[in-house]
């Protein structure tokens, strides 16, 4: 990085039917974002990018998560995965383990925010 | 690299803390001397607190720059140490020294309201730079104007006091928050409630309000926590309770005070635990609500009269609103009027303009013991009876003479003795008696009229002392006591 030259944002994948992606971005506004509103092109950006984390949007459905972590094992393994599900919505057990935090609603305020960035900051 | 510069400065920089206040919150056997010794390294004082009161009591003794809760403290604890930082001053942050570095551990302490994150041992220049950064984006924040004007909700008034309500009900209503509300009958607790609920993350989901002083032991917990079917005769289906109802929303228990202890223990666990059986059921029912509970009783009275159990209240009063009365607030009155004659008006397609300035010296020198809804009672009383556009003062004769009552108990009319409401027997047979002397040309036919001996007529005006018989000019001197 030259000196001076101001750091970048983490760069962040969302994942969510287009619909739903709205409403993310505006929570996010603090990152830089590459939006996906399928399975298919989160691997073709998990691919393209230095994807640093991925966020679920909440309407998003429990399989597209699964694919999700299929895709981020093949190809950016390590990196975390936050998502927003329904207060009911079905979980996996395994996800915790495979590093997904899941945030149920209702969110408070700036709490997916927030928590990207202490995710983010664990890692420096 | 940035983070290294950042360190860097910190470590410069050794007073940045400025004596300010840093609550370290941990179990005793949490290793946190690293946060405690870091924090004074650059010039915070540091107050451990080891359990959640004590906590919580450190907060309450004055400015606090940040808090460091250890995750082991648990969730509660969390949770409730968040929302009272927050209702003290909203720009505290509350960092959180974290037991793992599992993510979803990250994600369940911003879900209480934690700034950042911080799993432990932690670096010490990690430490301090991220609390820097935390303590500048606060000192950026802090003054900002509140979001929250008077007009919100139907919450009418501009007074010291109702803004102050206003900024309790912006702070704490970011946060999934179990309330306690104090006030007065009247004085609007379901209101701040729906408030707190309309402005806050669970504004999605349903408000259920329940008085609980409507309802039997039996009935109420039927009603809170739902049944099994056959838990009982004539439960032929399973039913969902309130609990259930609000899953996700607010429950809003209004007269807390008036449900049966057994009864109150089962809600503490509700709010321990997030979880409860329905009745004639085994099996646990999960809920994520927050819990508005309301009183207008003297706590401490019931408190001490068993009334209120000391664990529920010292689980709900970690956030507390107090309602102050209209006569603390008589400057909102105008105002409240004014709210009210538009909400007549648009309810009943009415046409007043305003009340005149005699009855607004009527309204604003009585005492309201009945609150705002008493005043909207009597505006809306006196906007149903107005002939014309404006009302006039005899709208509120009453008001006149229950002012005077509540100063001398009684008014005399004529042959008739009004007292107010709340008045005692002995306040009566006084008034009563004081009246019929005033219209009697003499004692001796106040008592027969009274149907009182003379004896015991004086007897009893001896004992209501020499100034009410210097208000009896007709007495001769020498009886006056």
């Amino acid at each position: 990085m030259a000196k001076g030259t101001p750091r970048r944002s983490p760069l962040l994948l969302v994942l969510g039917p287009a619909a739903d992606l709205d409403e993310v971005r505006r929570e996010l506004a603090s990152f830089e974002l590459v939006t996906a509103p399928s399975t298919a092109a989160a691997a073709s950006a998990l691919r393209a990018s230095p994807i640093e984390a991925a966020v679920v949007s909440a309407e998003a459905p429990t399989a597209w998560i699964v694919e999700l972590l299929a895709a981020i094992d093949r190809i950016r393994p390590g990196i975390p995965v936050l998502a927003v599900r329904h207060r009911n919505a079905e979980e996996s057990p395994g996800w915790r383990a495979r590093g997904v935090g899941v945030l149920r609603q209702p969110l408070l305020p700036d709490a997916l925010a927030r928590s990207v960035s202490a995710v983010l900051g664990l890692r420096t | 690299m940035q983070d290294r510069h950042r360190c860097r400065i910190v470590l410069r920089n050794r007073t940045w803390g400025g004596g300010r206040r840093c609550v370290v919150a941990a179990p005793r056997a949490a290793r946190v001397e690293v946060v405690s010794s870091a924090l004074a390294s650059v010039g915070f004082r540091i107050d451990r607190a080891t359990t959640e009161a004590a906590a919580l009591s450190t907060l309450d003794r004055g400015p606090v720059a940040a808090a460091f809760v250890a995750q082991a403290m648990g969730p509660l604890a969390l949770g409730t140490i968040v929302a009272r930082a927050a209702q003290l001053d909203p720009e505290i942050p509350v960092i959180v020294l974290g037991s793992s570095s599992a993510v979803q551990d990250v994600v369940d302490a911003m879900q209480h309201g934690a700034a950042d994150y911080l799993p432990l041992p932690v670096d010490r220049d990690l430490l301090l730079s991220r609390a820097r950064a935390l303590l500048d984006r606060a000192a950026a924040a802090a003054g900002a104007a509140p979001s929250l004007q008077p007009g919100f909700m139907g919450i009418v008034g501009s007074s010291p006091a109702i803004r102050r309500v206003l900024e309790s009900v912006e702070k704490i209503s970011r946060y999934k928050t179990n309330v306690l509300i104090l006030g007065e009958s009247g004085t609007g607790k379901e209101i701040i409630a729906r408030a707190l609920h309309a402005k806050g993350p669970r504004r999605q989901h349903l408000f259920v309000p329940l008085n609980c002083a409507t309802l039997g032991k039996e009935i109420l917990e039927n009603e809170l926590f739902g049944h099994e079917k056959g838990a009982f005769t004539g439960a032929n289906e399973r039913k969902k309770g309130l609990f259930e109802l609000a899953d996700g929303g607010t429950l809003f228990l209004d007269e807390i005070a008036e449900m049966d202890p057994g009864t109150q223990a089962k809600l503490l666990r509700v709010l321990e635990r997030n979880e409860f059986r329905r009745v004639g059921g085994t099996a646990k029912v999960k809920v994520d609500l927050s819990v508005i509970a309301a009183t207008n009783r003297n706590l401490p009275d019931a408190l001490s009269a068993g009334k209120l159990r000391e664990d529920l209240y010292y689980r709900l009063k970690v956030v507390t609103i107090a309602l102050p009365p209209l006569r603390e607030r008589k400057e909102d009155i105008p105002a409240l009027i004014e709210a009210f004659i538009a909400d007549f008006n648009r309810r009943h397609g009415g046409k007043i303009h305003g009340i005149s300035p005699q009855a607004l010296k009527l309204i604003m020198e009585y005492p309201w013991p009945g609150n705002v809804r008493e005043l909207k009672n009597a505006i809306e009383s006196a906007a149903i009876l107005a002939g014309r556009e404006t009302i006039g003062p005899e709208a509120f004769a009453e008001l006149a003479a229950a002012r005077h009552g509540t100063e001398t108990r009684t008014v005399p009319q004529g042959d008739a003795v009004l007292l107010a409401v709340g008045s005692t027997i002995a306040d009566a047979e006084r008034e009563l008696i004081l009246a019929t002397l005033r219209r009697r040309p003499t004692r001796a036919e106040a008592a027969r009229v009274l149907g009182l001996g003379l004896r015991t007529l004086y007897t009893k005006l001896l004992g209501y002392g020499a100034e009410t018989a210097r208000a009896l000019p007709e007495l001769p001197a020498r009886r006056r006591a």
